[in-house]
């Protein structure tokens, strides 16, 4: 090659070197992230051209790429914004808070509602997840710790639990806490979040009346023992006895209204600090800061006094009934909440027993009353369970002639390790608790067979009525008529035989529907006997109105009538009343012949007592009963028979 | 249009017919400065009007100045661009990848829109092993050019092929549109 070939040959080479020089030059503009440029060369060489052309096709692929990632950033911002604004509309609509606790840090986030739904300011920052769980009830806090960690083991799919937490006002509230873990590839949690959901509302709350509830009431009673020191207290329960008159005629909703506005003036009558709490059975507590009785009354009376007016209602006015009973809290001799409770219970429980308007403070023979409710009420299910019921009859003896009007059926029951018990022992329980149904089914199921019994029959005809006693729950039971027609059909006997014995008590608690469901069985055939009339607060009203054919004279007023005058003469007055209204007439009670002369004297010819016959066992009656015989007064009487009524037994 | 297009057939006049001949194209066209740089976008018209006046030139029609044509640019590229070729394996496969390698070509240009015209001109619709469907939008309307490349490609490479034309802006649609497919014995 010659000299001036190797000459144009170097400097094509620096040349060409140059060019590729100012491409990598221009090349550098990138080191900034920057690839809005273009490589440029002057050359005529294809390859160097190519490599231009090539640099900036790549150049143009990442100005492509970085496009193609920015559109779809903001597309994902977008969307990310988008569903942002969707989920706080949801939890807006849902009341939630929502809450995010980062595992390793221990740190959680609340959000702005989870705040504001306690009535905390919200600052935005981080917190200890101890400040959460501090917030929470002493009784739910651990039930919390386990459904967190539970589910971080992965022993559960979420967490869900519910529990309360105090608000900024140091108030309970009740609420619903739901979460889920994200998990790393190998499954271990990395962070937990989820909403918190205000349920005090349908948790604490009573959706009929508005006012607090049982679980609220179960709160504050743990809370107000559990302060130091603790005060004195009472535990008040106030119950509406009749609140279904609101309801009678009415449409619920104008009924449902009328109760929720007596409810909130009830509510004012209290001082504003005792919350009102609705119980069910329209029981209503209350909590005082005092255990004087005098105070309390002071603190009852006007809740007393706005129940003493009616209730308007649809043009009409409803007057309630109430009792309350009331436990004392004595911080000397402290009681745990259920005990408290429990008192309370009692307190109103006997309360029901009393007149309408009662109120009863818990005091130990309480406890003892209830004891023997519980005695009874087992001593009542072991007879049902066993066939321990066992019938005694005492029979109503016509005196002049020694017939046997009827026989009055009497309920025993039979235990084991006590013999037979006496009515006085579970009459009240078994009345109270409804079980007197079942256990009248067995006693006519003994009774109504001696009505066809051959002996008896034999010994004391077949014409004698058979007596039985209703409780208020039967009375009012619009089947008892078909109940005791169709008892009488399946043993054969005539239900014209039946005589019912109801008390001024029973009737009195529903006169209209009483007095229509007396008129049928009167109708029917079925005799109606009053019962026990003379003993408590006896109503002589009762006497023109009541459909009826006999009245039966307790012996509360026979009782001493031949050494009292006075006695003598109200007994006189009203076996006088009784005749003057053409009613049948049976006296109880009587024991000795002095004063049948004197019943025999004023005309009364039935008589029941143990001067014929104590109650007997239905199967030892024709061993254990002789017939009466006739009575004869005094001056004529002698002979043989002395001063007995009966003969010997057959 | 890109200056590789006639520079390949500029290459082709000099060596075969020399400068004159290529000066007289281009005065017969009426092209005053005849572009080869294969990097530069150059006025369409100008370019058309050289392959036609080259076509008069050759005593060559269009269709068969177009498969000329194809030859002559497969034989260039494959010399400037082998990588290209050793890239794809098969027909399908170098034309699945031509709208790429055309985006490259284009890649120089400054003006965002023409970039953008020159990149967006072939787009692939489906593509499977033994069936290819691309879509070519211009105002050129060389679809008879694609349709010679597409025999010239399968000859290159040894395999044999039907392309369809189901959509041709020539017949008044958006776009052409090229239904191709191969035979399957030598797709291997």
């Amino acid at each position: 090659m010659s000299e001036e070939s190797l000459m144009a040959s170097d400097e094509g080479e620096r040349r060409l070197i140059a060019q590729v020089d100012s491409i990598s030059n221009q090349l550098c503009q990138a080191v900034d992230g920057n690839f809005e440029f273009h490589i440029h060369t002057d050359s005529d060489e294809i390859a160097l051209q190519k490599l231009a052309q090539l640099n900036n096709f790549v150049l143009d692929s990442v100005r492509r790429t970085i496009r193609d990632l920015k559109a779809t950033r903001d597309e994902l911002e977008t969307r990310v914004e988008e569903r942002t604004q969707r989920l706080n509309l949801v939890l807006t609509a849902t009341n939630d808070g929502v809450w995010e606790w980062d595992i390793d840090s221990g740190n959680i986030t609340l959000s702005q509602r989870w705040s504001s739904m306690l009535g905390l300011p919200h600052d935005g920052q981080q917190r200890g997840l101890d400040d959460w769980l501090l917030r929470i009830h002493d009784d739910d806090r651990a039930e919390v710790q386990r459904s967190l960690y539970q589910h971080i083991d992965g022993l559960t799919p979420s967490v869900n639990v519910e529990y309360r937490i105090r608000d900024a006002r140091k108030a309970w509230r009740m609420v619903l806490c739901r979460g889920l873990c994200q998990r790393d590839g190998n499954g271990v949690a990395i962070r937990m979040a989820g909403t918190q959901t205000d349920t005090t509302e349908q948790r604490l709350v009573d959706p009929l009346t508005q006012l607090p509830n049982g679980a609220y009431l179960d709160m504050v009673l743990r809370e107000r023992l559990a302060r130091a020191p603790l005060l004195p207290m009472a535990l008040v329960k106030f119950q509406l006895l009749n609140v279904a008159s609101l309801f009678d005629g009415v449409a619920v909703d104008v009924a449902v209204a009328a109760l929720q506005g007596l409810v909130q003036r009830m509510r004012r009558q209290l001082p504003p600090r005792v919350a009102l709490i609705a119980l069910p059975e329209h029981t209503f507590a209350m909590i005082f800061e005092t255990d004087a009785i005098e105070r309390l009354d002071n603190a009852l009376e006007p809740l007393e006094a706005l129940l003493s007016q009616p209730v308007e209602i649809d043009g009409q006015q409803v007057w309630l009934s109430h009792v309350s009973g009331v436990a004392a809290f004595n911080p000397a001799e402290p009681v745990s909440v259920d005990e408290w409770r429990h008192q309370s219970r009692l307190a109103l429980a006997n309360a029901r027993l009393s007149d309408v308007g009662s109120r009863r403070y818990y005091s130990e023979p309480l406890r003892h009353w209830e004891r023997q409710n519980s005695r009874a009420e087992q001593l009542i299910r072991g007879a049902l369970a066993t066939r321990g019921v066992r019938c005694f009859v005492q029979p109503i003896v016509n005196a002049v002639t020694g017939e046997i009007r009827g026989f009055e059926a009497l309920m025993r029951l039979y235990e084991p390790s006590e013999g037979i018990v006496t009515p006085s022992s579970f009459i009240e329980v078994a009345e109270r608790s409804g079980l007197i149904a079942p256990l009248w089914g067995m006693l006519m199921e003994q009774a109504l067979p001696m009505l066809r019994d051959d002996k008896i029959r034999r010994r004391f005809g077949d014409d004698f009525l058979l007596s039985v006693n209703l409780s208020t729950r039967q009375l009012m039971d619009p089947k008892l008529l078909d109940v005791m027609i169709a008892a009488s059909a399946r043993h054969g006997v005539s239900y014209r035989r039946l005589q019912i014995e109801v008390t001024e008590t029973s009737v009195l608690s529903d006169p209209i529907k009483a007095f229509r469901i007396l008129d049928r069985i009167r109708a029917a055939g079925i005799s109606v006997a009053l019962d026990d009339f003379g003993s408590g607060y006896s109503s002589l009203a009762q006497l023109t109105s009541m459909p009826m054919d006999t009245v039966k004279i307790d012996r509360e007023l026979v009782m001493n009538v031949t050494s009292l005058p006075r006695k003598r003469h109200v007994l006189s007055a009203v076996v006088a009343l009784c005749q003057r209204l053409d009613y049948r007439i049976v006296v109880e009670g009587v024991e000795e012949r002095d004063t049948l002369e004197i019943l025999r004297e004023w005309g009364v010819t039935d008589i029941q007592g143990y001067i014929y016959s104590q109650p007997l066992p239905l199967d030892r009656l024709v061993e254990d009963l002789a017939p009466p015989r006739p009575f004869r007064p005094r001056a004529t009487a002698g002979g043989p028979y002395g001063s007995s009524l009966t003969s010997p037994a057959a | 249009m890109i200056g590789l297009i006639q520079r390949v057939l500029i290459d082709h006049l000099e060596i075969h017919h020399g400068k004159a001949a290529v000066e007289s194209i281009a005065a017969q066209a009426g092209v005053l400065s005849l572009g080869r740089r294969i990097d530069t976008d150059y006025d369409d018209a100008d370019t058309l009007a050289f392959f036609a006046a080259a076509g008069d030139y050759l005593e060559l029609d269009f269709d068969a100045l177009m498969t000329l044509y194809a030859d002559l640019f497969i034989k260039w590229t494959r010399q400037h661009y082998p990588i290209f070729f050793s890239m794809a394996d098969s027909a399908q496969a170098f034309l699945g990848r031509q709208p790429a390698i055309h985006a490259s070509l284009g890649a120089g240009i400054r003006d965002p829109h023409l970039r953008d015209r020159v990149s967006d001109k072939f787009r692939v619709v489906e593509k499977s092993e033994l069936k290819l469907i691309v879509d070519y939008r211009s105002a050129n309307g060389l679809c008879t050019l694609y349709r010679a490349l597409f025999l010239r490609v399968l000859e290159e490479y040894g395999q044999s092929g039907e392309l369809v034309e189901t959509r041709c802006q020539h017949r008044g649609d958006e776009a052409c549109r090229f239904d191709m497919t191969f035979a399957e014995e030598s797709a291997a």
